[in-house]
């Protein structure tokens, strides 16, 4: 466990996560496919003219760099919050159902439905994680009394969450149409969402960061144990409850908006905790900061990757993410197992 | 005191106070035989062309007409064998990593075993290589996934919380692979390669069910014989080096054997789901309290059998239940997914919540 | 037979715990080791027993280097109990006690008499036998302590090495334990090493005591030679008087209080913690 860093370096910390974020959101405006001179791009986001930059700009870049941040500062805090709850390093919101509650019900809804627009697509997405995750929350929680078991809840999700991935692939592979119409958007992108999806998804995550962040010193004492977290007048099914409706909230709104984005609520929390510590109050900013960096910067290498197509950012994240995961737990002193 | 070295004339079998019964375990396993044999039979007979158990009895004693036999020997033989390997090594893999790496949720999937198999079969299929070539490209696959696992993961010892993060980067690249496949490739391959994600048993032959037949056969007694070393290593690392075991070694022993079982099945059939996750707590729970993480000979033989049963059963209904076949591992999770659930709610109201411990 | 250290240096990457020591473990006695936090007793303890190598220098039985010999050989000489070991969940006392045997057990070899004997054994020495069918993880704190001992006891040693075995016990638990071990010894000789905090306690219970301070060995020997006020202060920076034990003789160790409240009209001490 790191050693708490002093008041002006946190300071400095902070500062310096910010800025890394307000790289990666420059990153994403001025960065492309299409290659536009910087001067452009900055006239492009004032200017309201019909030009090609601006519609690059205004109508493509800005609503994805605003959805890469959203997106990721809620999986990325979904994903800790979910750890803190089920006390199990290897949870995340996809642990809950979420991701594949909502992409059963997307190819559900392109299957039986029809559905084609972006709005339609959140829609669904979002009723089907929540449906999941109030599943998965009902099965872990039901007849166990005044306190629910962490790991139920993850095995609960985890089951729930295969069968809902295996019906989604049937689905698929049933269904060439479903297959052809709805695979783009399970790759996980944040291109052409549209502004609506962002209206609906933006307030919903804003909510959940707050909700999340009012948690923080139950989570911290939900990691002792749910018996010294009573002891100190936290109550655990209480702040499992609240926790999983913010992660509800966050991941849900994310994947309505983005699709499926399943790394960054595993290893984001993962990475960031070895630099801030396990201290909630902490590690929620933190992750609120570090998601959209690895989610833009995944966007932008997909961008320039495959030009002039794009490569999924689901795809990327995983390949830019995981190698860095990998590298990260191999250096961390995690000892062998010591019997403690 | 010196120590005793005796070496009795018969050896003796203790009945633990407290265990269940040594023969609560072996009338499961009957059990679980009887219903396995069951399925078996049903598997052979149903199909488009209905076969009575006669017919099918017929081809054993080689009775059988040419068509007959053809049918069951060179269709549906090897695909029943492939269910009952695939589920009773994923069973075994399953049981053996949740004991390992102190996780529940801890299977072949989590460690990117799985997906390894997977990406190595969606990579063949795109690349337009023969059918037959497939199962190889998934044992491939499967096998670089797991060999990366364990190089990647042994620095200064293994440490459960280590593999298992390593395992998901190598899952999640993984994945990433097969999305890749799945947006870019025209929906005929696509679709296809989604099938090898979920686990299907269509189509195996002798050649793949022999290969895994061997694998199999190593390495099921090899896992039975490395349980004793689990339960000492339940212990704790300082308490099972001052026993006399290597802790490291073994670990890296149990990871080995426990990655090498889960692609033997995958390459079988594809990561079929749910079967490495939730059998083992199913057979725990069937085997009766107490309830140990750790599991003993008798929880594996039950959870092997229950995977078959469950592996065969699953693809009988799969290719003949419905109006479409549709891939085994999709009835296999919605016939699992709620009888766990079920589980899960019986355990909640009758056992007080068991303290956690974690461990890693 | 005897277990020794010659030159021992044990160390975590960056820091020497343990800097060149030599010590030797009297055969068929009790020896308890005592010292501060964080002076490199556990880690000692666990040299001692062959399950860490020491970066430098040798631990040796009867003369063999603990490297050189084969680990389940070893485990059949040497029992550790390390500290707080994890308690597994869904098994029996009976079950636990049985993985003692490990060091014994070959390849193929079935269950034997002689195991069984063992651990039925290790069970009625520290009064489990009632409790044998008790899930582990249902005792009570004195009663899952016997249980560790019942199965480094079943392991059938020369040596029984234990860290720290009464911390988290009451005061009766404590003493039973201590009472127990006691027994061991003048039953069958075997020869134990105790680490322990308590240092009446070491110097009752105790032939040779061992005092490590920041690595190294500040002084062995028996209990009344080696503990002096002078030792305590500096070790454990701790101000103390040393009387005789009234029931026993050996040295017993009491605190000095800091000046405001050792006056009559003060509060009970009590309120000071």
């Amino acid at each position: 466990m790191p050693k708490p860093a002093g008041p002006a370096r946190a300071m400095l910390g902070w500062l310096g996560a910010v800025a890394i974020l307000g790289l990666a959101a420059a990153a994403s405006l001025f960065l492309g496919a299409r290659l536009l001179p910087p001067v452009e791009v900055l006239r492009a986001l004032t200017a309201g003219d019909a030009s090609t930059a601006t519609l690059v700009v205004a109508d493509l870049r800005l609503p994805r760099t605003l959805l890469g941040v959203l997106a990721g500062a809620g999986l990325a805090v979904a994903g800790a919050v979910m750890q803190g709850i089920t006390r199990n390093p290897i949870a995340s919101p996809s642990v809950l159902g979420i991701n594949a509650g909502a992409s059963f019900a997307v190819v559900v809804a392109v299957y039986l439905f029809g559905v084609t627009s972006a709005l339609g697509y959140a829609g669904f997405a979002l009723l089907g994680a929540a449906l999941a995750a109030v599943v998965a929350y009902a099965l872990a929680t039901a007849g166990a009394g005044p306190a629910s078991s962490p790991t139920r809840l993850a095995l609960a999700g985890a089951v729930i969450a295969t069968m809902l991935s295996a019906w989604t692939t049937t689905v698929m592979v049933l269904s060439g149409r479903t297959l052809e119409e709805a695979r783009h958007w399970l790759a996980g992108s944040l291109v052409a969402r549209g502004t609506d999806v962002l209206a609906v998804s933006a307030p919903l995550i804003g909510l959940g960061l707050l909700l999340a962040l009012g948690l923080a010193r139950g989570l911290d004492a939900l990691a002792l144990g749910d018996e010294r977290a009573a002891s100190l007048g936290v109550h655990p099914t209480r702040i499992r409850l609240w926790g999983a409706l913010a992660v509800v909230l966050l991941a849900g709104a994310s994947v309505a908006a983005a699709g499926p984005i399943g790394f960054v609520g595993l290893a984001v929390p993962h990475a960031v905790r070895l630099v801030t510590g396990g201290e909630h109050a902490r590690l929620l900013p933190a992750c609120a900061l570090a998601g959209p960096v690895l989610l833009l910067g995944a966007d932008v290498f997909g961008r320039l990757v495959a030009r002039p197509a794009e490569l999924e950012v689901g795809i990327v994240t995983a390949v830019i993410g995981a190698p860095v995961l990998i590298a990260l737990a191999r250096r961390s002193d995690v000892p062998a197992e010591a019997g403690r | 005191m010196t120590t005793t070295r005796q070496r009795p004339p018969r050896p003796a079998r203790y009945a633990v106070p407290g265990m269940p019964p040594p023969w609560r375990t072996g009338v499961l396993c009957l059990v679980l035989l009887g219903v396995l044999a069951v399925v078996v039979v049903a598997a052979l007979c149903l199909g488009e062309v209905v076969l009575s158990p006669a017919e099918v009895l017929g081809v054993v004693t080689g009775t059988a007409d040419g068509g007959t036999t053809l049918i069951v020997t060179e269709f549906r033989l090897p695909r029943v064998l492939a269910g009952v390997l695939a589920g009773a090594c994923l069973a075994g893999a399953g049981a053996l990593l949740q004991s390992l790496l102190r996780n529940p949720l801890a299977s072949p999937d989590v460690i990117g075993v799985s997906h390894g198999g997977s990406a190595g079969a969606v990579l063949l299929l795109a690349a337009g290589a023969p059918a037959a070539m497939v199962p190889l490209g998934a044992l491939t696959g499967a096998g670089l996934a797991a060999g990366s696992l364990v190089v990647l993961g042994r620095r200064r010892g293994l440490s459960g919380e280590r593999v298992v993060l390593i395992g998901i980067g190598l899952s999640a690249i993984l994945t990433a692979i097969v999305t890749w496949a799945v947006v870019t490739f025209p929906i005929t391959v696509a679709q296809q390669a989604l099938l090898w994600t979920t686990g299907s048993l269509f189509g195996r032959t002798w050649a793949e069910v022999g290969w895994a037949a061997l694998g199999a056969v190593f390495l099921l007694p090899v896992a039975l014989a490395q349980l004793r070393q689990l339960a000492v290593l339940e212990l704790g690392d300082d308490l099972a080096r001052g026993l006399g075991m290597p802790a490291d070694r073994a670990r890296l022993g149990l990871l080995a054997t426990a990655v090498g079982l889960a692609a033997t099945a995958v390459a079988l059939g594809g990561p079929i789901a749910f079967i490495a996750l939730g059998v083992p707590h199913l057979a725990r729970a069937l085997a009766g309290p107490p309830r140990p993480i750790a599991p003993s000979g008798g929880t594996v033989l039950i959870g092997g059998l229950l995977g078959a049963v469950l592996a065969v059963g699953a693809d009988l209904i799969a290719g003949n239940g419905l109006a479409r076949p549709v891939p085994v591992g999709v009835i296999t999770a919605t016939l699992g997914a709620p009888w766990f659930c079920w589980l899960l709610l019986r355990s909640a109201r009758a056992e007080r919540p068991e303290t956690e411990r974690r461990t890693a | 037979m005897t277990l020794s250290a010659h030159e021992l240096t044990l160390s975590y990457p960056g820091r020497t715990v343990v800097d060149g020591i030599d010590l030797e473990i009297p055969a068929g006695r009790i020896t308890a080791v005592v010292g501060p936090n964080a002076c490199g007793k556990s880690t000692l303890l666990r040299a001692l027993a062959g399950i860490s190598r020491p970066s430098g220098g040798q631990v040796r039985l009867d003369g063999t280097p603990l490297a050189r010999m084969p680990p389940k050989r070893l485990a059949r000489r040497i029992a550790l109990l390390p500290q707080s070991p994890p308690v597994p969940t869904g098994i029996s006392v009976e079950a636990l006690v049985r993985r003692g045997r490990h060091p014994h057990q070959r390849w193929l070899a079935p269950w034997s008499r002689g195991d069984q004997q063992a651990v039925d054994t290790a069970l009625a020495r520290t009064g489990l036998e009632e409790l044998r069918t008790r899930p582990v993880d249902r005792l009570s704190g004195g009663q899952r302590q016997r249980a560790w001992i019942a199965l480094a006891l079943a392991q059938d040693t020369d040596y029984l090495l234990l860290d720290e075995p009464t911390t988290f016990l009451d005061l009766r638990h404590q003493l039973d334990l201590l009472n127990l071990v006691a027994e061991l010894n003048t039953d069958s000789g075997r020869t134990v090493v105790l680490v322990l905090h308590d240092l009446v306690q070491a110097a009752r219970y105790a032939h040779h005591l061992i005092v490590v301070h920041k690595g190294h060995i500040a002084a062995a020997g028996q209990a009344a030679e080696v503990l002096t006020e002078a030792l305590v202060e500096n070790v454990f920076d701790v101000p103390c008087r040393i009387l005789p034990d009234p029931t026993c003789g050996s040295p017993l160790v009491l605190p000095l209080m800091p000046t405001p409240l050792s006056s009559p009209s003060s509060p009970n001490g009590k309120e000071q913690r």
